[in-house]
Formats: structure tokens, C-alpha cells, sequence
């Protein structure tokens, strides 16, 4: 399989060659908005502090602090101006986060090798309720959901999606209080309801090249989520398999549920369980992956986001080093992400360009190879005859 | 005296049938296991007969390895037990592993889209009877350890269970990594 993988050394390539002066243009066209940024705070804290000092001497503080009022209002507009510095410092940023909007649309087409356009990134739509439904893993009807990022990119004659998720469920808390009215005591009931969360992360979804008739569970070995586990444990105990595969480190990780077990073993083949084990090495966190039937691939990934990858600001100010510093990091992060599909290998097309059942001769259908089965059978036959 | 005997017998009596229990769960396991292993060497063996003659054309100079998977295919198809299946089956791995390597020498059906597509084929019903093999050895490493336990051996001995062969991999498969699939 050609690979379009993208190594460090390709991206700064690009940074070089075309992206800096995409980014340059940026801060060029940002310029003005970032000026009247720090001259509109900056005024206004020269007005507050104006305005501090003549209330100080309105109010003649000068006879309360015993001739040291220069002091009060040096910290005073001292911190006047650290509160600007700072919400200069935080507006900035959240333009240049807002900016990486464009940022990872840029970057994944490049990645991917694809145009821009090609690229579907939503910052507030999240994945389908169908699709998080397809891939069975989350109790939809007991737990609630949300999400954003919703990212689609063409991604080696496949499509890859990501977005961020989380599922939760409200907690009620009961606290009760004693209060005295009247001489009396009386107890109240106080209820507050919690957001508790179960899982938040990255949802993952591809298609994957190697046919599954049936589905396969792979549940973290440590989780105690008991909503994610509780629709698969009802699943598998109506008709399911609980096995243990033979990679012990794969084994170690995580629980296979499956309702077939030769088909489990067909798709979680040897290689797969090492390729699994290497993408546990690449990125961290708690992983639940699903194969099911027909060829659809689905993993969560806990602690991990889009949102995450995002917050990775651009330089205030135009710094060539510090920019590709950053840009290196989104790239790193997502490209990361992208190399699951080929860690995994889910694009082997090895299963989708050649039907077995196309070389079977049975009775009436010809083969692939135009040799129905009768003529292989006398050409064999033929043979061993003559050896015979 | 009589009664702590009688409760004896039927404890043990109860343990029997606990015991006998189990191991024809496991036992049936080990059979359902293979009869899944049977439907993908049946897959295997309606390839044979496509491979035979379309590498006959090519390799005239072959022709005792082409004989030899006839031959292996027709025994295989009539095995009468379980043992007996994965014996030649073991054999028949070793014949189309040696045809495989003897294809190297032999560019022109190398090079043949109808060969590379049959090869393509072929490693996809490996990679199902591979998954059903491992399935199946499974299942009876599970089996025969469970019999081979004591006391559960004397049980096992008592009701006749014995333990299965597994598949393990071939002379052809431990000398060169050619068709082991995953």
C-alpha cells in the first residue's frame, strides 16, 4: 500500500514553502484589529486610572494614609494595568483560537493530500445521533450527550470522522439541613443535580476494508463505566461471547465481546492485535473500539479532542519560530490521529478487490478465472490419474 | 452409618453428573469450533481444483506437488473423524506451501492477473481458516486441559472423554513465513 504518510520534516517543508505566507497574511490582516485591541484597553485604562486618582483626591485620601496616597494609587493603576495586559492577552488568543478553525481545515488537507474544500470541519456540529447509535457503545436512551468539532476528511479512498463527545448523566443529591424557626426544628431536604460524566473524548469513525459479518466489542480492561458496559453486558448475554485472545498484552488492555468468535478471530487477526497495541503506544488513553457488521470502524478515545488540539494558540505577535512551533504540535496531534487508519490498517484493499466466492466454481456460476468446475476437476483428476 | 454413605454416594453422584456436565459443554464447544473450521477448509477445498489447473499450465515440471493436493483434497474431503481431518490438512498446508514457493520460479504465472487474483483469493480463506484454527485450538486447550486435570481425569477416563488434537504449525510454516497468514 503507497503511503501518504506525513513525517515533521514534510510539514516544515510546507511551513517554508507556502503555509508561513499564509499565516503571515493572517497577522498582516489582523493587524488593525489587534491595534484597536490594545488602544481601546489601553485607553480605557488610562481613564480608569484618571479617574481613580480623582476620586482619591476628592475623597482626600491623602489625610487617611498619612501622606502616602502616591502609594495606594501607584498599585492601584499598577493593577489596573496588569487586569488590561492581561485581557489584551486573553482577547488576542481567543482570535488566534478562533483562527485555528482554518488552521486544522489547512492542516488536515494536507495531511490527507486533499483540497481544502474536501475537508468538512463544523466547529459546532457533533456526529449523528444514528451514528453513535450504529456503533452501540453508548446507552443513548439512559444518558445524555453533547459534542462539536464534527470533522470529515477524505482520507485514502476512505473517509475518516472525528468529533468531540461526551456523555453524561445528571446525579440528584440529597443533603438534609437542620434549621430552628420558632424554636422549632426542622429538617430540610436539599436536592442539587450534578452533571456526572461518563466518557469525554474523541469519537472516531472509518470504514474498514476487511468485512465483518458480525460485531466486535473492545472494552478498556480497567473501565468501570457501568453505562458504557451495561448495553454491551445485555447484548452479550442474549448471544455473546466473552474471549481471550492469544497477544497477551492485547489481552492485558482490553475485553473482547463478540457474538461470533471465528469472526472475531478473522478481523482481531495476530497483526491487528499488535497494530492495536501501537496505536495504545502513540496516543494515550482509555480506547473502545467497535467493529461492526459490514465494514464500519469505530473508536473512542477518552481525554482526547479536537477542542484540545485547538487550544494550541498562535503567537500574539508574528515570530516565525514560535508559529511553526505551534503549527508543528496541531500538525503532530492530528497527523497522529490520521495514522490510526494506517497503524490499523484498515485500508487494505486486499479484501475488497478480490471476492473469494468469485473463485468457488459451484454448479451454474463461472468463475473469476473462466474455469468452471467440472474442468478444473478433470484437469486434476487428469493428473492425478497419471501419476497413479 | 447408612445415611453418612447414602450422602456420600449422592454427593458423589451429583459431583459425576456436575463434572460430566462440563466437559461435554467443553466437548461440544471443541465441536462446534471445528465444524467452523470444516466450513472454511471446504472453502478451501472448492479452490483447489481452480489452483490445480490453472498452475498446470505453467508448471508441467510440478506436477507431483499438482498430484499430491488432488490427492490430499479428495482424502481430506472423506475424513471420517476429527483427527484424521486435521492430519491432512496439515499435509495439505505443506503441499500448497511447497507449490507456492515452487511458483517462484515461474515469473509468467507470478505475474498472472488471474494467478495474483487467485493468490488474493486463496489468502483470504487462509486468514478464515486461520482464525477458525486458532478458534479451535482454543477451545481445546481449554478442553483438554480441563480432562487432564486431576481428578477429573479419572472422570474423564470413567466416561471416556479423550482429549483432541490441536492444529500446530507445519515444517513448510515453521522454514518460511509464505502464507501464515497474520
Amino acid at each position: 500500500m503507497k503511503s501518504i504518510f506525513k513525517s515533521e520534516e514534510d510539514f516544515n517543508q510546507f511551513f517554508d514553502r507556502v503555509y508561513y505566507n499564509v499565516i503571515s497574511e493572517y497577522y498582516e490582516g489582523y493587524k488593525n484589529r489587534r491595534k484597536n485591541i490594545i488602544i481601546s484597553k489601553v485607553i480605557f485604562g488610562v481613564i480608569l486610572s484618571i479617574f481613580f486618582v480623582i476620586i482619591t483626591n476628592v475623597i482626600e485620601l491623602n489625610k487617611y494614609t498619612g501622606g502616602h496616597v502616591w502609594l495606594v494609587n501607584f498599585f492601584v493603576v499598577a493593577a489596573i494595568f496588569a487586569c488590561i495586559i492581561a485581557s489584551i492577552y486573553s482577547e488576542i488568543k481567543n482570535d488566534m483560537i478562533k483562527k485555528n478553525d482554518h488552521t486544522i481545515k489547512d492542516i488536515l488537507a494536507f495531511i490527507s493530500d486533499v483540497s481544502k474544500e474536501q475537508i468538512e470541519y463544523e466547529p459546532n456540529k457533533m456526529v449523528s445521533r444514528s451514528s453513535l447509535n450504529e456503533a452501540g457503545l453508548f446507552n443513548l436512551d439512559r444518558v445524555e450527550y453533547n459534542g462539536k468539532n464534527f470533522t470529515k476528511v477524505p482520507y485514502y479512498k476512505n473517509t475518516m470522522v472525528f468529533s468531540d463527545m461526551c456523555t453524561y448523566v445528571y446525579k440528584i443529591d440529597e443533603t438534609q439541613k437542620e434549621i430552628y424557626k420558632n424554636g422549632k426544628k426542622y429538617i430540610r431536604t436539599i436536592k442539587t443535580k450534578k452533571k456526572k460524566f461518563l466518557f469525554d473524548g474523541i469519537y472516531i469513525g472509518a470504514t474498514m476494508n476487511k468485512k465483518s459479518k458480525n460485531q466486535i466489542y473492545l472494552i478498556p480492561n480497567n473501565t468501570s463505566d457501568k453505562f458504557i458496559q451495561s448495553k454491551i453486558r445485555n447484548y452479550i448475554n442474549f448471544r455473546g461471547y466473552d474471549i481471550v485472545l492469544e497477544n497477551a498484552e492485547f489481552s492485558k488492555k482490553y475485553k473482547v465481546f463478540c457474538d461470533d468468535e471465528i469472526q472475531a478471530r478473522y478481523i482481531l487477526s495476530m497483526s491487528l492485535m499488535e497494530r492495536i497495541n501501537k496505536v495504545d503506544d502513540i496516543i494515550k488513553g482509555k480506547k473502545y473500539i467497535v467493529f461492526k457488521e459490514g465494514k464500519r470502524f469505530t473508536m473512542c478515545i477518552e481525554g482526547l479532542s479536537i477542542e484540545k488540539i485547538k487550544r494550541n494558540a498562535l503567537p500574539t505577535f508574528p515570530n516565525k519560530e514560535k508559529e511553526r512551533k505551534v503549527l508543528l504540535k496541531i500538525f503532530n496531534e492530528l497527523n497522529n490521529l490520521l495514522k490510526i487508519y494506517h497503524i490499523l490498517d484498515l485500508g487494505n484493499d486486499l479484501y475488497t478487490k478480490y471476492n473469494v466466492d468469485d473463485f468457488i466454481s459451484t454448479a451454474g456460476v463461472q468463475s473469476a478465472v473462466k474455469i468452471d468446475r467440472a474442468q478444473a476437476e478433470k484437469i486434476a483428476t487428469i493428473s492425478f490419474k497419471a501419476k497413479e | 452409618m447408612g445415611i453418612i454413605i447414602g450422602v456420600i454416594i449422592a454427593v458423589v453422584i451429583i459431583l459425576m453428573i456436575v463434572l460430566y456436565n462440563n466437559m461435554l459443554k467443553k466437548k461440544n464447544r471443541v465441536k462446534t469450533a471445528f465444524s467452523g473450521l470444516d466450513t472454511m477448509l471446504k472453502k478451501r477445498y472448492d479452490l483447489m481444483p481452480n489452483l490445480v489447473a490453472m498452475v498446470q499450465k505453467y508448471v508441467a515440471h510440478e506436477s507431483d506437488i499438482l498430484t499430491r493436493i488432488t490427492k490430499l483434497r479428495a482424502r481430506a474431503q472423506s475424513a471420517k473423524n476429527i483427527d484424521e481431518s486435521v492430519k491432512i490438512n496439515k499435509e495439505l498446508d505443506d503441499a500448497i506451501k511447497q507449490l507456492n514457493i515452487s511458483v517462484e520460479g515461474y515469473p509468467d504465472l507470478k505475474s498472472s492477473q488471474n494467478y495474483l487474483q487467485m493468490q488474493a483469493a486463496l489468502n483470504d480463506v487462509e486468514e478464515q481458516i486461520s482464525a477458525a484454527r486458532r478458534t479451535y485450538n482454543a477451545n481445546v486447550e481449554t478442553y483438554n486441559t480441563y480432562i487432564g486435570m486431576v481428578p477429573l481425569n479419572i472422570v474423564a477416563l470413567i466416561f471416556g472423554f479423550k482429549p483432541y488434537e490441536q492444529f500446530t504449525a507445519t515444517e513448510v510454516e515453521r522454514e518460511n513465513k509464505i502464507w501464515i497468514n497474520q
